[in-house]
């Protein structure tokens, strides 16, 4: 490689190096199977739902079937593959097989599993629970699987007729997994219509479907207890999987072609003969096209080894080749030393001698075990060296290719050498643009490696770039002033139609992203730190500031943090009456100022591409929009940070005096972020390293201007006044314990959970942040050199360095804390994606440049830069399988309130006037109590608040010394003994809870005593109603309930 | 009055001037590049002298404290130089780091040309000194496998005690750092090659500033400023291949000694492995030498203390302590036993020790914790887990135990360990009436960990005498 033409032009080089990777990637895996195994089932369903009981009524949130049958017999075989939305949880007479990750919208979860050790004479039962987690996506299921029996007969297991469902996690004595619970009383299930659903498993289908039609076999001698078995068999084309189990009596090796795959170091000297573990490996990509070989070598001390084992592979073509032990094995006696890679013909290797039944390892026994492979290094080795093979036969291939096209570019048109040699590259970056674009689909559950990594693509992406080639050759080619005519439109006409173009793409971006946050603005039920907002924004109206009483033991309190943000909504208050509105609206206005301000700002600094790459990032953004739609202050902190950095750099931008003007507005911009949540203050910190930074070489303009002074005294003061109001607000009474609101800052690199990307990672505009951090990282490098890097470092800097000195003294970690920096990294990620375009269009900057071939490159890079918009946006990949990027924003319509309503509205219909209610939220109990008219003259209120744990702060009341809620008032109750005594003096008990969130402010023993003394009559997103009445279960019951109580804690009030 | 106010303006108006110049000026020097390139070195000292290395339980190894190889007459062995203090070494990897950073402040003030030579140095010495701390003390290595086992083993412990203690509740200090590891990954086996990187800190970080600080001070177009951190990262592997020769032929015989055994030549094994040995004579000490030649001679059906010692690790994880205990017992008692033996047998009393505490029987755990202790005196998990285990059977020997136990906690890096320790303490003294000692101990305890939304429940309802 000639150094002078690298540095003379990287371009080329890079654009080489990156198709040569993608490519050689790409090829790599279409013709090598991934060690990892990914498989996808794909089915048409008719799912099962819960029977709707009228139109008016809300789908329910949880879906828990049950299926109950006998047997007379146990199977030889029995499977189960549950397929549903948007999580799943399925157990086996009472022991859980297996539960899925949540899966976004479009996305469906899938478990599936051997059961044959699980089921027994008699009733068996199966029953599966499925939430739903995203907005109007009711949970479904579709269950498939067999048992098949010794004398051949099979029975189904997903047939819907057999299923009942119900709406709660019931328990009648027994809970609603165990087989003797009595489901009598559940409803039939109903099928929905049919549908094409695709779900991930990580394992092959076919090790737990294919029935096992080995033998046993065994080595034609006994020679110390140790034999190898060998059998070869020829696959006819290109291995597309494959999987192997084997069962033996020994500990045992296994070689395929040559490659040993798995060891006996584990249990050598402790293996147990008469414990049956089946264990399974996919062995894809040991496998190869032809003959193949695979040899187990087994030694048993005392007697002679015996093993089974069945293989199954499946070529790209689809023939499918299965292999089990039987006599077409031939064995080795002894510890024979080439095992491995023997010629099984010679005479050492001679015929097994199959087994007749079971030989002491019943089917029913047998355990089922996925292990993973685990290769020498000289397999890896190879693999490496036939991976950097691909890369670099690509490179060649590219590099010809685009050599040849510039030789021909400049036979055809010798006016456009200059830029020809640059065009050709050009050509490569849709194609690997789209590889890459494979590589991360398949970090997503709707698609795996064999969906992507398949030749047929290849040969697409291959077409394409030598479709372009020969594009750009015809393009050059044509000489007629025809083509050029027509690109060359009339200036007026071209600047009429582009502003028209423009203006209708903003339209189309206000208008999507307002009907992105507007269209499901009221879909969530009102969140319990909304309802805190309502009622300051109340106060705001009562008493001109942020405040009130809870409760008459509870002295009067003013707002002491986000107190801006109640006079916003105060302002919504004549025009909307549902309090949802009244704290969201203003939200959502906030959300769409950003949005226009961030074009704004983009344009400004960068150009108008950038603005316009980072309005639709920030419309189509499923955290964003989620936030939009969220009654607190995020997005109005989020607003004003982003102006506050944009006024601060306009203050200090250049070199001369300050421009006062944009000083002052800066000013109070940073008092308006600073009011509406004061964990901003940290960004002032970032701020003025960035103006330090910016005004290294000419400082003196920012220390000689007085009114600089004045504008810092009064950001100073009003930061002071604030902290000295939330200090007076805080100490007006005794609280106990510690909790979030006596937040100070630490030294966080000194505790063991310190993470110094905590909130780089989460400041990201989607759950999957792999890409924003990809940007980020391009970004610091266009800081060094690049024309936009004074906007870039400034930018940089600001979010930087809060992020970070938020990860290094924050004690507290929340995904909302980074998401005021969310924009600021939208631009920064819009400004890198608009310089690589750019980059590739400068080739375009010559004169020389055919007009067709302008638009030629600008079509590509315009295409790459949306394919990069696709990718990142969160709408249609989500690479839930990549974790270490993986943060807690809100996914595409993801539910995120916990839903009071159907809970409240049961309480209502149900409640006793002597009822006590228990709530683990009890000021958004009352709020609902109120909401719902409940009580005469006075609303209702909690009467008791849950937490054994001292995790939020108690206060003690006025008149009497017990510990009260902050919030509502409602008493305390902080331990097991005041719960029993609880218990003991009331019949009817009626606790509000959260099925998971419970365990953070109770401790087991607590959470123990409420599963097992109540019921829960009703479910909703996130929410439970549980109730204590006539349910009383004497001791024999109780002691049956121990076991499957603990599993029980596992899913419900852990 | 007149012109002496106009002089007082005047004065005034310099001083002022004299001081807005001296303030530009300073944070124009701070912030120019010479005062950034000073500020990053800086940085990067710090990282060379901060913590490179972090076990589960012992507290963080420092780069200042490890050195480049062990010496032929010092091993840097965990029996040896587990506790603390331990001593700053010239022979330790940051010394000449610290070097290289103090003589690049110098030049980046004389001839800031010659910073990105300085970086270059930088990130080449840091790669090796990286290496060097991960795969020149494979004994310190496998002691911090050992601790992430030991934790478990105090999780259980503890949670006897009290559901709500933080070193149940938390994960320890590796998993969480950073969430890089899940249980299930460091839990998971791994090659010893990889195995280092789950206990590396800061060790990379500076392999990472210095790679940055190479390109962003190097001036020239891209393709030469990624050449010049390429070459310098090229010197730092060569530099790294060099340091770390004798491990890179270990593992070269090691993977020789594996195919043979698993091709069944015992014998061609055996020799591979004598040739490992010769590479590296500290292996010899290693579980893994001892596991390896053990399961050789297992196979071979010798009886010798290695197969011994291979068939009680095997008995151990398969959780039959007893066999265990059996193997390896005498040839520990008999001979004193090299560390890997004591190790294990350490580690099988102490899941004896556990299963003891589970069952309730205090005394015969004490006991049980206390041989452990003895055996392996440089692994904190036993004599904690006696201490514990005394407080829990005895309360009225808090004192006994605070005398004896408390100072040797500064041992523990572990903030949670030590923090539920203090913790037991507080609740002996409470058991016993002494609430005064009682509420000292849970003020310790929270002082040693307590955050808003990372509550020390037990510490802070003890102290609330809840």
């Amino acid at each position: 490689m000639n150094i002078r033409t690298l540095i003379r032009t990287p371009l080329q080089w890079v654009l080489l190096l990156a198709c040569a990777v993608a490519l050689g990637d790409f090829s790599f895996r279409v013709w090598n199977a991934s060690p990892l195994a990914e498989y996808m089932v794909t089915r048409t369903v008719r799912p099962m739902t819960l029977a709707e009981n009228s139109k008016s009524e809300k789908p329910k949130k949880h879906l828990y079937l049950r299926r109950t049958w006998y047997m007379t017999e146990v199977p030889v075989q029995a499977w189960l593959e549950v397929l549903g939305h948007d999580r799943l949880e399925v157990f086996v007479n009472g022991r859980s097989i297996g539960r899925s990750p949540m899966v976004s919208q479009s996305r469906i979860a899938a478990v599936m599993n051997d059961i044959t050790p699980l089921l027994k004479v008699g009733r068996n039962s199966i029953a599966i629970h499925a939430p739903q987690l995203h907005l109007h996506r009711p949970p479904r299921v579709a269950v498939s699987g067999a048992c098949e029996f010794a004398d051949g007969s099979v029975t189904a297991l997903g047939d819907a007729a057999d299923w009942r469902a119900a709406a709660v996690y019931d328990r009648r004595g027994q809970y609603w997994f165990e087989t003797d619970f009595s489901d009598e009383h559940w409803e039939q299930a109903e099928m929905a219509d049919p549908e094409n659903w695709r779900a991930q498993v990580n394992l092959p289908p076919g090790a737990i479907t294919v029935p096992r039609r080995s033998q046993w076999i065994l080595p034609a001698d006994d020679l110390n207890g140790a034999a190898a078995f060998a059998r070869s068999f020829d696959l006819p084309s290109s291995p597309r999987d494959g999987w192997l189990r084997v069962l033996s009596t020994g500990p045992y090796r296994v070689s395929v072609n040559g490659q040993l795959m798995a060891d006996d170091h584990d249990d050598l000297a402790v293996k147990n003969p008469y414990r049956s573990v089946e264990q399974t490996y996919d062995i894809s990509p040991l496998l190869k096209a032809g003959s193949n070989t695979i040899s187990i070598f087994s030694a048993t001390i005392g007697e002679r080894p015996r093993i089974r084992a069945d293989l199954e592979a499946t070529t790209h073509n689809g023939v499918m080749v299965y292999v089990p032990t039987d006599h077409h094995w031939v064995s080795a006696t002894g510890s024979i030393d080439d095992w491995q890679n023997s010629d099984l013909s010679t005479n050492a290797w001679r015929a097994c001698e199959p087994g007749i039944g079971y030989l002491g390892a019943v089917p029913r026994s047998i355990e089922r075990e996925l292990v993973p492979i685990n290769p020498p290094l000289g397999f890896w080795g190879a693999r490496w060296a036939k991976y950097l093979c691909w890369i670099g036969l690509w490179g060649v291939l590219a590099a010809a290719g685009c050599a040849f096209t510039t030789r021909v570019l400049e036979h055809t048109n010798a006016e456009q050498r200059q830029v020809s040699d640059q065009l050709a590259y050009a050509a490569l970056v849709p194609s690997t643009v789209l590889a890459f674009a494979g590589g991360i689909m398949t970090w997503d559950l709707a698609w795996t490696a064999h969906d992507v990594y398949q030749p047929l693509w290849l040969l697409g992406l291959v077409i394409l770039v030598v479709a372009q080639w020969l594009l750009l050759v015809l393009i050059g080619t044509w000489k007629a002033d025809g083509l050029a005519t027509l690109l060359r439109w009339d200036s007026t006409q071209y600047h009429r139609w582009q502003l028209v173009g423009i203006g209708l793409c903003w339209v189309v971006v206000l208008g999507l992203a307002f009907w992105l946050r507007a269209r499901d603005i009221v879909a969530q039920p009102i969140h319990h730190d909304e309802v805190t907002a309502y009622a300051f924004t109340l106060g705001v109206l009562d008493h001109g500031f942020p405040g009130g009483q809870v409760d008459p033991e509870i002295p009067f309190g003013w707002c002491a943090t986000n107190e801006l943000t109640y006079y916003f909504n105060a302002l919504c208050t004549p025009f909307f009456d549902d309090p949802r509105l009244v704290v969201r609206v203003p939200s959502l206005l906030f959300s769409m100022a950003s949005l226009v301000l961030i074009a704004y700002v983009g344009w400004r600094w960068f150009n108008g591409y950038v603005g316009f790459v980072a309005a639709v990032l920030f419309a189509l953004s499923p955290q964003i929009i989620g936030m939009a739609t969220f009654g607190r202050y995020l997005s109005q902190v989020q607003f004003f940070t982003l102006l506050t950095m944009y006024l601060t750099f306009e203050a200090v931008r250049g070199t001369g005096p300050l421009r006062i003007g944009m000083m002052w507005a800066a000013a109070v911009s940073f008092i308006a972020m600073y009011l509406s949540w004061e964990g901003t203050g940290m960004f002032g910190m970032g701020l003025a390293l960035a103006v330090l930074f910016h005004r290294r070489r000419h400082l003196r303009w920012v220390f000689a201007c007085p009114q600089f002074y004045a504008a810092v005294t009064v950001v100073a003061l009003v930061v002071v006044a604030q902290n000295a109001h939330r200090v007076m607000q805080q100490t007006q009474r005794l609280w106990y314990g510690e909790g979030i609101s006596s937040l100070t800052i630490k030294p966080m690199w000194r505790y063991p959970f310190f993470q110094y990307d905590y909130y780089l990672v989460n400041s990201a505009w989607t759950r999957d942040a792999m890409l924003p951090m990809l940007a980020l990282a391009v970004a610091c490098a266009l800081t060094i050199a690049h024309r936009w890097r004074y906007h870039l470092r400034f930018s940089l800097i600001c979010f930087l360095a809060n992020a970070m000195f938020m990860a290094a003294f924050l004690p507290v970690r929340t995904n909302r804390y980074a998401y005021h920096l969310t924009e600021i990294f939208i631009l920064i990620t819009a400004a890198v994606m608009v310089a690589g375009s750019e980059k590739i269009l400068q080739i375009v900057r010559s004169d020389l440049v055919l007009p067709a071939h302008r638009w030629y490159l600008r079509t590509v890079t315009v295409a790459a830069t949306a394919i990069g918009i696709v990718l990142s946006c969160g709408w249609f990949v989500r690479t839930s399988e990549m974790t270490r990027f993986a943060n807690a924003s809100f996914d595409v319509r993801q539910l995120h309130c916990p839903d009071w309503e159907g809970p409240t509205r049961y309480l209502m219909n149900h409640l006793h006037d002597d009822d006590i209610v228990i709530s683990i939220f009890p000021h958004s109990q009352d709020y609902m109590f109120a909401v719902h008219g409940m009580g005469d003259s006075m609303p209702r209120k909690a009467d008791y608040w849950l937490e054994s744990r001292l995790i939020l702060q108690a206060t003690l009341g006025d008149s009497q010394d017990l510990p009260l809620d902050r919030r509502s008032g409602a008493v305390m109750l902080y331990n097991l003994d005041q719960v029993k005594q609880l218990f003991a003096e009331n019949k009817r008990i009626w606790y509000c809870t959260m099925r998971t969130s419970q365990s953070k402010i109770n401790d087991s023993a607590v959470s123990k005593y409420f599963r097992e003394n109540m019921d829960v009559v009703f479910e909703d997103f996130g929410t439970a109603l549980m109730l204590r009445d006539a349910n009383h279960r004497s001791a024999p019951i109780q002691l049956e309930e121990e076991t499957a109580g603990w599993l029980a804690s596992e899913f419900y009030l852990k | 009055m007149p012109a002496q106010s106009t002089q007082l303006a005047s004065w005034i108006e310099r001083a002022w001037d004299a001081a807005l110049t001296a303030v530009s000026r300073l944070g124009a020097v701070v912030m120019s590049s010479r005062g950034l390139v000073i500020l990053a070195l800086l940085g990067c000292g710090v990282l060379a002298t901060g913590p490179w290395l972090r076990p589960a339980i012992s507290r963080d190894f420092r780069a200042i404290q490890i050195p480049w190889t062990d010496g032929p007459t010092e091993s840097f062995l965990p029996e040896f130089v587990a506790e603390v203090p331990r001593p700053w070494r010239l022979d330790s990897v940051a010394i000449p780091l610290l070097v290289v950073i103090l003589a690049g402040i110098v030049i980046a003030g004389w001839r800031p040309q010659w910073t990105s030579r300085v970086f270059g140095i930088l990130l080449a010495v840091s790669i090796s000194a990286v290496a060097a701390v991960l795969w020149n003390h494979p004994g310190l290595i496998e002691f911090f496998e050992g601790e992430v086992r030991e934790r478990g083993m105090l999780r259980v412990v503890y949670r006897q005690r009290n559901e709500d203690t933080l070193t149940n509740r938390a994960p320890d200090r590796l998993r969480v750092f950073g969430e890089k590891y899940s249980r299930e990954t460091i839990e998971s086996p791994v090659h010893p090659i990889m195995a280092p990187f789950r206990y590396s800190v800061y060790g990379p970080w500076l392999i990472a500033a210095a790679f940055v600080g190479t390109v962003a001070t190097r001036v020239g177009r891209w393709p030469q400023r990624l050449a010049c951190g390429g070459v310098w990262v090229g010197v730092g592997l060569l530099l790294a291949a060099a340091v770390t020769g004798p491990r890179w032929a270990v593992e070269y015989h090691w993977a020789q000694a594996e195919a043979a055994e698993n091709s069944n030549q015992l014998v061609a094994a055996e020799q591979s492995l004598a040739k490992a040995l010769n590479a590296m004579p500290q292996l010899a000490d290693t579980s893994r030498y001892w596991l390896t030649t053990g399961r050789l001679a297992y196979r071979q059906q010798q009886s010798n203390q290695y197969a011994d010692y291979f068939e009680a690790n095997q008995y151990l994880v398969a959780g039959r302590l007893s066999r265990a205990r059996a193997l390896i017992e005498h040839s520990v008692r008999k001979s004193g036993g090299v560390a890997a033996q004591r190790a294990l047998l350490a580690e099988v009393i102490g899941h004896i020790a556990t299963r003891y505490g589970l069952h309730k029987k205090y005394g015969a755990a004490e006991i049980a914790w206390g041989e452990a202790a003895d055996i392996a005196p440089w692994k904190p998990a036993y004599w904690i887990g006696q201490a514990v285990t005394v407080l829990a059977s005895d309360p009225t020997r808090a004192a006994e135990v605070e005398i004896a136990i408390l100072p040797r906690m500064r041992q523990v890096g572990d903030c949670f360990v030590s923090s539920d320790f203090a913790s037991m303490l507080g609740d002996a003294y409470f058991e016993v009436g002494s609430f005064y000692d009682a509420r000292d101990m849970y003020s310790k305890a929270m002082n040693l960990f307590h955050l808003p939304k990372h509550v020390n429940l037990h510490a802070q309802e003890g102290r609330l005498g809840m």
